[in-house]
């Protein structure tokens, strides 16, 4: 018996052929794309370069808007639109005052608003996404009924966009509206929002106390509920944080701690250090970092006892909040550790037990 | 059938599983490079509708421990700890592990920082040996430094996580240059994603050839050394088709040690790093997946693919080959340690793709890659095969290696061109050509002599450790401009 | 004031580094930046400009270091410093002005409310010529 060496050759020399054939017209694509892209961006590159001197001077001249408006319209072509706009962008997403106002009528009156108003309307989502985030930072007005539209997306990129654009914006309707999204729904990307909301902490502040009044069942919402509670440096909720000092779940005790730190009150100091002295030491880190974070001087004694803890981890977060209190923290800080060694010395063999911590998520700093 | 009739038989059989290989090897690339380029592409879309600048006001964003372990890396040490704390991000720490450093590494920390100690022990969320002493600093108060002795870069990690109290920890090499927002990107995921992220990893680049100041790269460019070249094609590759394409297809099996982000309480329920593993970065990784898939939680692991993390390549013969050879060791160890995983439907894309990829591919392919050139010397030279099959043979490991790279470096030059001149790719692409003219030959020598130092050396406790700690030159030969001239001159 | 007052910026978004220059320039001021920390020290201490404006967060050294140092080098102490920031929380306000700025500026920046701030600071210490410049 004779092993049909030809067909496998054969097979496989047609195999590999056609193998190479592909790749080959991959690379040999992939290097015709990339060609076509440095150019376009070369040129790009270039109109932008041009275009910016105008630019500048328009803003620092301090031009009236129909001045400016002028100026662009003789200097700059319709072909170069594209760096017309990319160029206003990077500017006004660095100003603001006066010349964030000439900005913004200026993108209104070139069409940039519109286009992008049709996009957020129209267009594929990542592409609406885009547009939306740009008419927050056009601060477009005339935008905000649209973007509101596009807070029922079931994309998430496009409503974060129109959400942070809302809030750029800031008219009392875009506010409004921002409020009541945030409010109705219960799942929208929690963390985010944070991003968004101290910017209006005022129009947000009643709404996030009545959260924390109500509360929730849900242990995940209510924790994040507690650390925008915290978020918004409000000193009113300081009280209602410190109701969920007595709660029975330590994660819920921890991240109240964090939150009354984050509040900037000094009211907060009372219940942070009470909380010295809960039995869970995750609770103790966190209203240990607090009050470092408060700078609260009433509470270097209670830190400094911290220093002896039977937590190591305690120990080390007290030091690190009396680290923060200037002065008087530092020195308090070196005699509590010249304490605490002289009171481990003798009993050295205090074995630290592999303590199973609730990992609270420490913060402070 | 007579002697020789087997001998072909024979010849033949190997010559098609060796086809077989090349061949699979390049489709399974495509495979990922393709995943690789919707996934960047993604990514920039997305990229175009967020302001990093808007997490770095975010009241809530989840604060970050950069993990800093140091064995002996005095040169370096102080610029690498100023330049973690001048990263950009709203709340975050450092904190410096002294790995038993037998130089002046903990000195120059003391002196630098004003190290106060604060206490003598730690408490121990993971396995680590005891701390001597764990240190704030006067001047920076987001600062820690653990002295301990000397247990390796898993057990430096480990130390530090212990330390450490924030939600994400970021683990850093110390002669890895972050990028300013590095942090804030690598955050983006869990903020994005917070129920579901456990790890995110950035890309590593590397800085040879590239002009640094004060610990960031200013001037991206090509190194004229042949080796720094050949590895940068190398890991091209390696980003492009490992690990982005493998994080696009939900199966990332190695977040680099060099910058890597995890969720902090997941590293502490899985047990931390493990304590003397070679490969330790891809062992947690693995062993992250097991664990999560076994308690079927859902989960994700990133990849950032916009470049944040520059390391420095090493660029003698002797170190890239011991490099590589701790490599393949980590890869052997990891993979063994976890095959049961492999193949098992339990374990999803992880199971059934990356893994029997990585083991077929990376863990026994340079053995199959080696065999095949001797395979052909040796049918060649008996004359049991033509020198069309030559050709082919060639074409399949050479010409398709080459390609494949060259895709490799222009898929990069078009998603993130940090090489933006078009000559830079003409060089990468010779270098593409030269990588497999030689490099990949050798890489498959250095990987397959690294079985015998698998099963042979007995682990040499500190040597091996040693050579655990970033890369293996000299941190005297760092790069870095502008010595401190600045506000530390005496007036 | 010298006949053309002397303004160096550190920051290193460029952007917003050049329409505060292009800004200063129209009003008369010789401006120089940079987007280093290390080397705007350096024009500083070269320079002795009549008003520095520093943005905190730049590569190398950032901007309340350098005003530290200003602070610590009698060349420099004089100089008033306006500082400039994404940050504003409380923190940084107390940091600045601990740390001896004149005044303290949130980004995004109005060019022109900045100016204002500039000409203030800078017309203020030309009163008292009894103190040698520099």
């Amino acid at each position: 018996m004779t092993l049909p060496t030809a067909t496998i050759m054969a097979a496989v020399t047609y195999s590999v052929f056609v193998l190479f054939g592909i790749i080959l017209l991959l690379f040999l694509a992939l290097v015709v794309l990339r060609i076509i892209m440095a150019r376009r961006e070369g040129e790009l590159e270039r109109k932008e370069e041009e275009i910016r001197p105008l630019i500048y001077e328009i803003i620092s001249d301090q031009d009236t808007e129909k001045e400016a408006y002028r100026k662009i319209r003789s200097y700059i072509s319709v072909v170069n639109r594209v760096a017309l706009e990319r160029v206003l962008l990077e500017c006004a997403r660095v100003v603001e005052g006066p010349e964030m106002e000439l900005l913004s009528y200026l993108f209104d009156q070139l069409g940039f608003v519109d286009e992008d108003i049709e996009n957020v309307q129209l267009a594929h989502n990542s592409k609406k996404a885009e547009s939306a985030y740009h008419l927050g930072v056009m601060r477009a007005a005339r935008a905000v009924p649209f973007l509101i539209n596009a807070l029922s997306s079931d994309n998430r990129d496009v409503v974060f966009a129109s959400l942070n654009s809302l809030s750029r914006i800031g008219t009392p309707e875009a506010v409004r509206a921002l409020v009541e999204h945030i409010s109705r729904d219960g799942d929208i990307e929690m963390m985010r929002i944070a991003e968004i909301i101290p910017s209006h902490a005022e129009a947000f502040r009643p709404t996030v106390r009545e959260w924390l009044e109500t509360g929730s069942v849900d242990v995940r919402r209510q924790t994040f509920l507690i650390d925008l509670g915290g978020a918004m440096m409000d000193p009113l909720s300081v009280p209602l944080l410190a109701r969920y000092m007595a709660s029975p779940d330590d994660l819920v005790r921890t991240h109240a701690a964090r939150a009354l730190g984050g509040t900037g009150d000094m009211s907060a100091s009372g219940p942070l250090m009470q909380a010295m002295s809960d039995p869970s030491p995750a609770v103790r880190v966190a209203a240990s970092d607090a009050l470092g974070r408060l700078r609260c001087e009433e509470a270097i004694g209670p830190l400094m006892d911290g220093l002896s803890d039977r937590a190591a981890e305690v120990q080390m977060s007290c030091a690190f909040a009396l680290n923060k209190m200037g002065n008087d923290g530092q020195r308090a800080l070196d005699d509590g550790i010249a304490t605490a060694e002289r009171q481990r010395a003798p009993s050295r063999n205090q074995g630290q037990a592999d303590l199973r911590l609730m990992p609270g998520p420490g913060d402070a700093s | 059938m007579t002697g020789s009739d087997w001998a072909n038989v024979v010849v033949i059989f190997l010559s098609i599983i060796i086809f077989g290989y090349f061949m699979l090897l390049s489709l399974a690339y495509l495979v990922l490079f393709t995943a690789a380029f919707f996934e960047s592409r993604r990514y920039l879309k997305r990229s175009r509708s967020v302001d990093l600048r808007e997490i770095f006001h975010s009241p809530l964003a989840p604060s970050i421990s950069v993990i800093i372990p140091a064995y002996n890396e005095e040169p370096i040490i102080i610029d690498s700890v100023k330049a973690a704390l001048e990263l950009q991000y709203p709340r975050f720490e450092v904190v410096v592990v002294n790995d038993g450093s037998t130089d002046a590494t903990l000195a120059r920390l003391e002196n630098e920082f004003r190290l106060k100690r604060v206490a003598s022990e730690v408490a121990r969320s993971v396995p680590s040996m005891e701390a001597r002493g764990v240190y704030i600093s006067e001047n920076h108060d987001n600062l820690v430094v653990v002295d301990k002795p000397n247990g390796g870069k898993a057990d430096a990690l480990n130390s530090g996580i212990n330390v450490s109290r924030k939600d994400i920890t970021c683990v850093v090499d110390a002669d890895s240059l972050i990028e300013p927002d590095a942090l804030l990107k690598i955050a983006r995921p869990f903020i994005e994603e917070p129920e579901t992220t456990v790890a995110a990893g950035g890309v590593i680049r590397i800085v040879n050839g590239c002009e640094v100041k004060d610990g960031a790269v200013t001037n991206v460019g090509l190194p004229r050394n042949y080796w720094a070249n050949v590895q940068i094609v190398e890991y091209l590759r390696a980003f492009l088709g490992g690990r982005i394409g493998w994080s696009a297809l939900h199966a990332p099996l190695i977040v680099s040690g060099a910058f890597g982000g995890f969720d902090r309480r997941t590293i502490v329920e899985i047990g931390g790093y493990r304590v003397g593993a070679v490969g330790e970065d891809m062992e947690l990784v693995v062993r992250m997946h097991r664990y999560l898939r076994d308690a079927k939680r859902k989960y994700r692991m990133y990849f950032v693919p916009d470049p944040v993390c520059w390391t420095q390549a090493p660029v003698h013969y002797r170190q890239i080959a011991r490099q590589r050879d701790r490599w393949q060791r980590g890869l052997i160890e990891t993979l063994m340690g976890n095959q049961e995983m492999l193949l098992y439907p339990r374990y999803g894309a992880v199971g059934m793709l990356a893994m029997p990829f990585y083991f077929f591919f990376e863990m026994i392919g340079p053995l199959v890659e080696l065999s095949g050139y001797v395979l052909v010397i040796v049918a060649l030279a008996t004359g049991q095969l033509g020198v069309d099959f030559l050709v082919l043979f060639l074409t399949v490991a050479i010409l398709f290696g080459v390609l494949i790279s060259l895709i490799a470096v222009y898929l990069e030059g078009l998603m993130f061109r940090r090489y933006p001149k078009l000559r830079s790719l003409g060089r990468l692409a010779f270098y593409a050509l030269v990588e497999n003219l030689g490099y990949r030959q050798l890489n498959s020598w250095w990987r397959t002599k690294a079985y015998f130092t698998y099963f042979t050396r007995k682990a040499k406790w500190g040597e091996m450790e040693r050579s655990a700690y970033g890369v293996d030159t000299p941190a005297s030969s760092f790069v870095k401009e502008n010595e401190v001239t600045g506000p530390e001159r005496t007036a | 004031m010298r006949p053309t007052p002397v303004v160096i910026i550190a920051d290193d978004d460029a952007v917003l580094s050049a329409l505060i220059r292009r800004k200063l320039t129209g009003l008369g001021f010789v401006v120089h930046s940079s987007d280093n920390g290390h080397h705007a020290l350096q024009l500083i201490r070269d320079l002795g400009p009549d008003l520095a404006i520093l943005d905190v967060m730049m590569p190398g050294v950032n901007g309340y270091q350098i005003l530290k140092a200003m602070k610590e080098d009698a060349s420099t102490s004089n100089i008033p410093v306006i500082i400039l920031t994404s940050r504003n929380t409380e923190e940084d306000l107390v940091k600045s002005f601990g740390l001896g700025a004149v005044d303290f500026v949130s980004k995004p920046v109005s060019p022109s409310e900045l100016a204002k701030k500039v000409m203030s600071q800078v017309g203020m210490r030309a009163l008292p010529e009894l103190n040698p410049e520099g």
